[in-house]
């Protein structure tokens, strides 16, 4: 995951990562399937995120969102934006929003969503000099808590003084970073390019009487240059960086401590024959303190035969150190023992992929593109969560045996009438790793997952229509033959639908929407093992498969002041 | 009443609402304006500009004369509003300049051709 193309939501950030990120301060999204290139590190492997926000010198003076939906949760975000001076630029961006509901609708005596409360404040300055220098800086403060569990607990006491079991998990997060970067005054194509970034990151949880808490600091830094050789169709990009992770975990008496430093060296050559191929290879090395020499080589290479056809792929290799607990925190809501054999080496895999896009001109000059990709991943190292060894205990372990994932996906979208899109697409997965000696398919994964939209928008976007349907394959659930029989599951999960719809009006300067998801109300039936016995030998939250929550509808307006 | 008075005033009314029907059958006015745009994305911003204005029936804009044809209901809003509509967005409308600092927002292609930041397409 990316800002604006520094790394961020990293290590035990990972599990809540998209939550940190409201909506309304996004500008743009940017993913990539397959490995990503060298410049950004190694971690990316089957693919990579980008998320650029809203900027202060292209941004309004007031933007203001209000949001509630009919469970009750309500959101407000606040932006601004203004010149103060000829060439800084400042931006504020605020998010606050609450769900203080307690909703029980299939009468498991738990709560079916956790309350939840969150603050995320942000500002962020731009400088610009003629095109040739620019500087960005920006800071952020997040502050979340999430309470579940039973109906009856209460938050204001100890878990000691009642009966009920309880769930919370409590975040607070800093940042600062910064951005430099330099064009050479008479070759645009030459530059020099800095960025740095630190985040301190801390988590409290408890899950019935167990207690989780989370430390994280991170810092890296990151020094670009990018030239050209000859001509602009030889572009050498070449750097170096550094990563400093400390993270720190407790999990009732078991302490896990890290610390994580790691310089390294890359470099990416770019070869384009205009209108015809491009391709990317690069190379870095990172030398960790703890796993010693890192190689990572990537290539990406596009190719253009003509008649509308495109054919992309990818290969390489990508590590990544596993953040367990934080990573699997689903899994602390359960009455299983947590298992540590050995001490976990850092997770590597090499990714393939293959891409093959086509566009097809129908004769009132209205166009259908249709794509398909296949994508492979393999596994030399993985920190295995097998559930199905013993009912009772979650054993973690690294991998032994085979571990991959095949994916491949097909899609069409078109635009029939003017301003109406449509899109079809269908991905099949076929993910296996070895458990305890096993081939297994991995749990709680789709087999497959198929995808519909609709979209119209009347000119200038004055009326705007919506509606998405998603097809959800089966997925195998964790071994229960063990448990009694009121408290077995069968092996997979049903087929199931989800279809959601929004519409919206514009006008001069405000803009009111109103939406539904999940409008066939499937929610999953007993997603809690044992809920009439939370403190016993049986309970167990964390086979979650499908929606907890049904139908649900919202409402929203924009305001937008120039 | 006196009979003569009811067929005076029973004209008279008559007389007003025949007028009222012809202003009735007209409801919306037109109006040509001479902005400063220069290429196909000025076309759409000012027409959207235009088709968010309260009032505002419909908007044409000739690239060529530069000139757009605006109908409208002169109940709602007025020749000179949808002149500062314009001006607000950026472009000349007629004798109001443009707003500088919407002037300076917009895309290189729209700004005039003196302008030095203007580019070419």
């Amino acid at each position: 995951m990316l800002f604006e193309n520094i790394p961020f939501l990293r290590g035990l950030e990972s599990a809540f990562g998209l939550n940190y990120v409201p909506g309304p301060w996004m500008e743009s999204i940017q993913i990539s399937k397959g490995t990503a290139s060298v410049m950004n590190g190694y971690e990316s492997t089957t693919g990579q995120i980008n998320i650029e926000y809203k900027k202060p010198d292209k941004s309004d003076p007031l933007f203001l969102n209000l949001f509630a939906n009919s469970t009750g949760r309500v959101e407000g975000n606040a932006l601004s934006a203004f010149k103060t001076g000829d060439n800084w630029s400042t931006m504020i961006l605020t998010h606050a929003s609450a769900m203080q509901n307690r909703i029980d609708r299939n009468r498991d005596g738990f709560m079916d969503i956790p309350l939840t409360r969150q603050i995320n404040v942000m500002n962020r300055w731009n400088f610009h000099a003629e095109d040739k220098l620019h500087i960005q800086i920006g800071f952020s403060v997040l502050d979340e808590s999430r309470n579940g569990g039973q109906m009856g607990y209460n938050f204001n006491l100890s878990n000691s003084m009642q009966d009920y079991y309880g769930l919370n998990i409590s975040t607070r997060r800093y940042n600062a970073y910064g951005k430099i970067g330099f064009l050479f005054p008479e070759k645009p194509y030459q530059g020099f390019g800095f960025t740095t970034s630190a985040t301190m990151f801390n988590q409290h949880a408890f899950f019935g009487l167990s207690d989780y808490s989370g430390k994280q600091f991170s810092y890296n830094a990151n020094l670009l240059y990018q030239t050209i050789f000859r001509t602009t169709d030889h572009k050498i990009n070449t750097g170096l960086s550094l990563i400093y992770d400390h993270f720190q975990e407790n999990y009732n008496d078991d302490e896990f401590d890290r610390t994580e430093i790691v310089p390294g060296v890359f470099a990416q050559y770019t070869y384009t024959l205009p209108d015809k191929l491009t391709t990317i290879t690069g190379l870095r090395a990172d030398y960790h303190n703890i796993w010693g020499l890192l190689i990572t080589p990537r290539i990406h290479i596009r190719y253009d035969p003509g008649h509308h056809n495109t054919i992309r792929g990818s290969a390489g290799k990508g590590y990544r150190s596993a953040s367990i607990l934080a990573e699997n925190i689903g899994f602390l809501s359960t009455s299983r023992t947590l298992v540590f054999t050995e001490d976990f080496e850092i997770e590597q895999a090499w990714n393939y992929g293959i891409n093959m896009t086509r566009d097809f001109h129908l004769s009132n000059q209205r166009e259908i593109t249709f794509s398909i990709d296949f994508y492979r991943t393999n596994f030399i190292n993985q920190v295995i969560v097998d559930v199905d060894q013993d009912i009772s205990q979650i054993y973690f372990y690294n991998l032994k045996g085979k571990s991959y994932s095949n994916s491949l996906q097909t899609e069409i979208s078109a635009e029939p009438i003017e301003r109406f899109d449509i899109t079809m697409a269908f991905r099949f997965n076929d993910v296996k790793a070895t458990y305890h000696g096993d081939l297994l398919q991995t749990p709680l994964t789709s087999r497959y997952k198929g995808l519909l939209t609709l979209a119209y928008a009347t000119r200038f976007d004055k009326w705007k229509f919506d509606i998405t349907g998603q097809l959800n394959g089966s997925v195998r659930l964790p071994d229960t033959r063990m448990n009694p029989e009121e408290y077995q599951k069968p092996e997979h999960s049903p087929v199931y639908p989800v279809i959601h719809a929004q519409a919206s009006k514009r006008f001069k300067n405000i803009e009111i929407y109103i939406g539904g998801e999940n409008l066939t109300d499937f929610v999953q039936d007993d997603p809690i093992i044992a809920a009439d016995d939370p403190f016993g030998d049986y309970f167990d939250a964390s086979m979650i498969w499908g929606p907890l929550l049904g139908r649900m509808f919202y409402a929203g307006i924009r305001l937008t002041i120039e | 009443m006196k009979a003569k008075n009811l067929v005076l005033i029973t004209g008279f009314i008559f007389l007003i609402n025949l007028n009222g029907f012809t202003q009735t059958n007209n409801k919306f006015e037109e109006v040509k304006i001479k902005t400063s745009a220069q290429c196909e994305m000025c076309k759409e911003r000012i027409e959207e500009i235009l088709a968010f204005e309260k009032g505002v029936k419909s908007s044409d804009l000739n690239l060529e004369s530069k000139v757009v044809t605006v109908l409208y209901n002169p109940a709602r809003t007025t020749a000179d509003k949808i002149r500062n509509a314009i001006s607000h967005g950026g472009y000349d409308a007629d004798g109001i300049k443009a707003d500088p600092k919407a002037y300076e927002k917009l895309p290189t292609c729209c700004k005039k051709p003196d302008d030095p930041e203007h580019s070419g397409h």
